[in-house]
């Protein structure tokens, strides 16, 4: 070959290789913006669709790893019901939330827990969500396309931007049915996977389906959460607690204050704060200590006694911080607390 | 601080407006606009969400009760009950009513006797309808237990998940699970103890 032909074959390899790289970077948004639009549908049929079916569920914890199938009934974001069916030692619990109400009936405990539906904060969080992934802070990209349950869904993947949590969703693009999810962990690691196994969709479903757990009366009833438990809308104050309570001063990038909740606890009370990113959340609780009489305040300290939990006494509080956050960013919240 | 005390303020107030309505509220009766509102209400005032909660317990139990068919003669006895129940009653305390209650039941023909007629005619048939219905064997009051004295580990993870299921991109079947196992002491299927830690880590203790 001539080196003017050698020439030529470099400019048009060149140029092939521009036109390639200029098509990858127009596809990207163009992936990102059908993701979102996949995303969006989505969260709105999870609000309207009315689904039943037999869905599976694994939980991948380092000792061990956990897996249960469940018979589910759902109607949008107004009402849903979930009968475990395996393992032996969940098999006969019972969730149901109509909306108002959400009961959990464990026979092998003889108890029905009783709380204040959970469904209304689906509600308010979904344009929460879309808002953020208008605004970059997390993102949404196609991976590609599966078959579950007999239904062909895409797979999206959503991702929070300088920050930690990772999803992915497998979305049926006719229903916008979430047919499957898959959780990571900080470190990249499956934390929990959800899949149905069997689906239908619905026009309608009766209201008795929603009915609370059919129980005798030796079950006995108690509040899901502990008796005077309190959500407060906004920050607490120290009239709320009792105590003046400290925010921290730093967060990971892109979370923001979610809810309050204060729990009575000893004549005192501990307060709950949780930020989120809409994949990940950090709760921290927090109390003051009252040293008894003659007694000097405990000294600071910090541990972590399981994974996902941090625990410090740091200048005469206590702080309990749960979360799916690294262990070192956990630490430099309670470090931040002013 | 001004909007906390603006929501405070907020707070007691649609406690007054929505304390009367609590009952038609887990009734489920009420326009959907202030269904929506108690709702939002009750989320955030724990002495409302007791009262839902209670309301719920005692409708729940109730709708749980056998019921039972009166037999056929239980209105002509309960008319006759109710009929000598009065004369008794005023003949043992001297009432002024002594002499009207001393007629039989459909002569009576005053405003205020006919009134008390009603009234115990209403209680006999709430009386009789609950000694016919199965009693609940847990009372109401047992239902609620007292704020706990410590709280666990496992008590606030679950608050953290229960924060964390709401969320609309959250695996909520898995946090759920988790909760479920976690709070079981030994699974039989793994014959592993799977909150033995928990159950011994007291957050006053720990720390």
């Amino acid at each position: 070959m001539k080196p003017v032909n050698y020439f030529a074959f470099t400019i048009l390899l060149l140029l092939a290789f521009r036109a390639a790289v200029a098509q990858s970077s127009a596809d990207a948004p163009q992936n990102q913006q059908q993701a979102q639009v996949l995303l969006e549908k989505m969260l709105n049929a999870e609000k309207n669709l009315k689904i039943s079916g037999e869905q599976d569920t694994i939980l991948y914890r380092p000792e061990q790893t956990f897996t249960a199938s469940q018979t589910i009934v759902r109607q949008g974001d107004t009402a849903m019901r979930i009968e475990y069916n395996s393992p032996q030692s969940v098999a006969g619990d019972v969730f149901v939330d109509n909306g108002k109400l959400s009961w959990h009936y464990i026979p092998s405990a003889a108890k029905l827990e009783v709380g204040i539906s959970g469904l209304g904060r689906f509600r308010r969080e979904s344009d929460n969500i879309l808002r953020r992934l208008g605004s970059q802070q997390l993102t949404a990209e196609i991976m590609g396309q599966e078959v579950v349950a007999g239904q062909n869904a895409q797979v999206v993947q959503v991702t929070a931007q300088h920050s930690w949590g990772e999803h992915r969703y497998w979305i049926d693009p006719n229903t916008g049915a979430q047919l499957k999810i898959q959780t990571f962990g900080n470190l990249g690691q499956l934390v929990s996977q959800t899949y149905f196994t069997k689906i239908t969709y619905r026009s309608k479903i009766d209201g008795s389906e929603f009915d609370p757990p059919k129980v005798d009366s030796s079950v006995k009833i108690v509040p899901m959460t502990p008796r005077g438990s309190q959500a407060i809308a906004g920050l607490p104050t120290s009239t709320d607690c009792g105590f003046q309570p400290l925010l921290p001063s730093y967060i990971p990038p892109g979370f923001a204050f979610q809810s309050t909740v204060i729990m009575p606890m000893r004549g005192q009370k501990l307060v709950g704060l949780t930020y989120g990113n809409a994949l990940v959340s950090l709760s921290i609780f927090e109390k003051q200590i009252i040293p008894d009489a003659g007694q000097s305040s405990p000294h600071d300290e910090m541990s972590t006694p399981r994974q996902g939990v941090v625990t410090a006494i740091r200048n005469g509080y206590q702080y309990i911080l749960v979360g799916s956050l690294p262990t070192d960013v956990m630490q430099r919240v309670v470090q931040s607390m002013r | 601080m001004n909007l906390q005390w603006f929501n405070k303020q907020r707070r007691r107030v649609q406690c007054q407006l929505f304390s009367s309505k609590l009952s038609e509220y887990v009734d489920g009766t009420l326009d959907r606009d202030l269904m929506w509102q108690i709702k939002n209400h009750v989320a955030v005032c724990a002495s409302c969400m007791d009262v839902v909660d209670s309301l719920n317990s005692i409708a729940r139990l109730l709708g749980l009760a056998n019921r039972h068919e009166v037999s056929s003669n239980f209105s002509g006895a309960l008319e006759a009950r109710i009929a000598a129940l009065p004369r008794k009653t005023a003949q043992a305390t001297g009432s002024v009513f002594a002499n009207r209650t001393a007629l039989s039941w459909p002569k009576w023909s005053s405003a205020p006797v006919r009134l008390t007629g009603s009234f115990a005619a209403a209680a006999m048939v709430l009386i009789g309808l609950l000694v016919f219905m199965k009693p609940p064997s847990v009372p109401v009051s047992v239902m609620m237990p007292p704020a706990p004295a410590v709280v666990r580990i496992s008590d606030l993870v679950d608050q953290h998940r229960e924060q964390s299921a709401g969320d609309p991109l959250s695996d909520a079947s898995a946090q759920l699970l988790a909760s479920s196992v976690d709070t079981i002491k030994v699974d039989p299927a793994m014959n592993h103890k799977l909150s033995d830690d928990d159950a011994a880590v007291l957050v006053d203790e720990e720390m």
